[in-house]
């Protein structure tokens, strides 16, 4: 059991600057949460001060923030200066991660658009480009064989405009043009292509334009 | 007990697979002697009982089923977290070992460290980095246990990974190469000798990397990692960002010419890094490996 409470110990420094920081300033309410030998409470204690615990705690940062990063760069975008916020809080909240891609961005997509739906997170773009880079994502790992390889999503703004003007990584306009479009993901021919679907707004056969191409 | 590579052959010089390489090895497969894989990044894992656990990724194992008639490949595993306490999990050891009857991997290797941690629910969580292990008895002895574990399990040598590590545990009962000779010798798992590992650990720890190595047992080493790392908040990182260092090719020379066992030098870089080095920059870090193995292997 010790050898066990020392690892979950370990991992909740590197997890929590703020832990590390409570555990500097005084290490023995800290570590008395945990049921440890009083050699593992003496190797913590002496951790937490070693200055390259703080390198654990970028590296938790990083391998947590990477997939998102990877798959989701638009979504990362169209946050701004809300994403360190978003982050934080998703860490804070979903401490539990398994570092596999798929299921570490389900999770992030989940937590962002019950953000949006509660109205803890105000972002007029977020649920539009974060379910057009999930439906890219899952297309990027799907069967040829076996696996649907077209998805549709939903846009409230000009998708045509607003997926441009991500990737020119350019300010965002408070007037982009708003309705109902549904932008066809296909990734049948081996590399995806974006294109609008039919809609009842009179856009039928139109194409997406500079953004046919995703990568 | 000395098992780990009797029967093994010596292979030459390998890289790790990432997602960016796969237009590389399709246009530049004679660069490499084998491919060494994650199969824990070819399927997702959906955890301990799930019916249907390892759900495979269909693009990514298309492509490794394109590789596999072409060239040998050996496993280097992320999932198995060898040495997280009171956790060993058998379903994903069976998983490898289906993978293995399904792809003949010439070995398996693994890393020295935990990531995955037993919760009071029953579940787990994941740590979020491999952190390290206490080198004492005690954990020795559990980590040993499994490695026989996993070689009645999988017939094929089976190496353990020296760690990276950042805030050092204090007053441990062994030094690392004791702990590494003991493993190697006792419980017949050979040693997968991460250089950049060892030249990380120098420059942020302090120590000699020439006297690491020279304590080892080297005819445990069975294969060699090589990356490159670089700095992040002032620390220097184990990140596989790019090329390799000089001082890494001077300790693969060094070590390469004294671990006879030696079966292949992986040459690993992280996907993010591959707009720094592209397909002609792979080559060379290729080349020059080679130029080292045929110096002391061919």
């Amino acid at each position: 059991m010790s050898l066990l409470t020392f690892q979950r110990a370990l991992a909740d420094f590197a997890a929590s600057p703020d832990l590390c920081r409570a555990a500097i300033a005084d290490p023995v309410p800290v570590l008395r949460s945990y049921e440890l030998s009083s050699r593992e409470r003496l190797r913590l204690a002496s951790m937490v001060r070693d200055r390259l615990m703080a390198t654990n705690c970028v590296l938790y940062r990083v391998n947590r923030v990477t997939p998102i990063y990877v798959f989701f760069p638009m979504t990362c975008q169209v946050l701004g200066r809300e994403l360190r916020r978003e982050l934080e809080t998703f860490w804070s909240t979903h401490r539990g991660t398994d570092l596999q891609y798929f299921p570490e961005t389900e999770r992030f997509v989940r937590f962002l658009k019950q953000r949006v739906r509660t109205g803890e997170l105000q972002n007029e773009f977020v649920e539009e480009i974060v379910e057009y880079e999930a439906a890219a994502m899952e297309l990027r790992f799907a069967s040829s064989e076996s696996d649907s390889l077209i998805r549709e999503v939903r846009f409230v703004h000009d998708p045509a405009r607003l997926l441009n003007l991500l990737a020119e990584s350019a300010m965002l306009p408070v007037d982009l043009p708003r309705g109902e479009y549904r932008v066809i993901i296909d990734a049948r021919d081996g590399e995806m292509t974006v294109r609008l679907a039919s809609t009842s707004l009179g856009l039928e056969g139109k194409t997406a334009g500079p953004v046919d191409r995703l990568r | 007990m000395i098992a780990y590579s009797a029967e093994a052959k010596q292979l030459g010089v390998g890289i790790l697979y990432n997602p960016a390489l796969p237009d590389f090895l399709r246009t530049h497969l004679q660069a490499v002697d084998y491919v060494s894989v994650i199969p824990d990044t070819f399927w997702y894992d959906q955890g301990v009982g799930a019916p249907d656990r390892f759900r495979e990724i269909g693009g990514y194992v298309e492509f490794l089923d394109w590789l596999a008639p072409q060239v040998p490949l050996v496993v280097h595993g992320l999932g198995m977290s060898i040495g997280s306490a009171e956790l060993f999990d058998l379903e994903h050891l069976e998983q490898l070992r289906r993978w293995h009857e399904r792809y003949q991997f010439r070995w398996h290797s693994e890393h020295l460290s935990f990531a995955r941690i037993a919760a009071e629910d029953g579940g787990e969580h994941n740590a979020g980095l491999a952190l390290p292990v206490p080198y004492d008895a005690d954990v020795l002895a559990m980590i040993g246990e499994r490695v026989e574990r996993v070689r009645e399990t999988i017939p094929a040598p089976f190496l353990l990974e020296n760690n990276v590590y950042y805030a050092a545990i204090p007053d441990q009962e062994m030094t690392e190469p004791e702990f590494l000779n003991r493993l190697s010798g006792s419980h017949g798992c050979g040693l997968l000798l991460d250089i950049h590992n060892v030249h990380t650990n120098a420059i942020n720890h302090g120590f000699d990397p020439h006297k690491f190595v020279d304590d080892l047992d080297l005819a445990s080493v069975l294969e060699i990692h090589i990356a490159g790392g670089n700095e992040i908040a002032g620390v220097y990182t184990d990140s596989h960002a790019g090329p390799c260092p000089e001082r890494v090719w001077e300790l693969l020379d060094h070590v390469t010419a004294k671990a006879r066992n030696l079966l292949g030098i992986t040459f690993e870089f992280h996907e993010s890094y591959y707009p720094l080095l592209n397909d002609e920059g792979i080559e060379t870090q290729l080349a020059q490996a080679r130029q080292i193995w045929e110096r002391h292997h061919a």
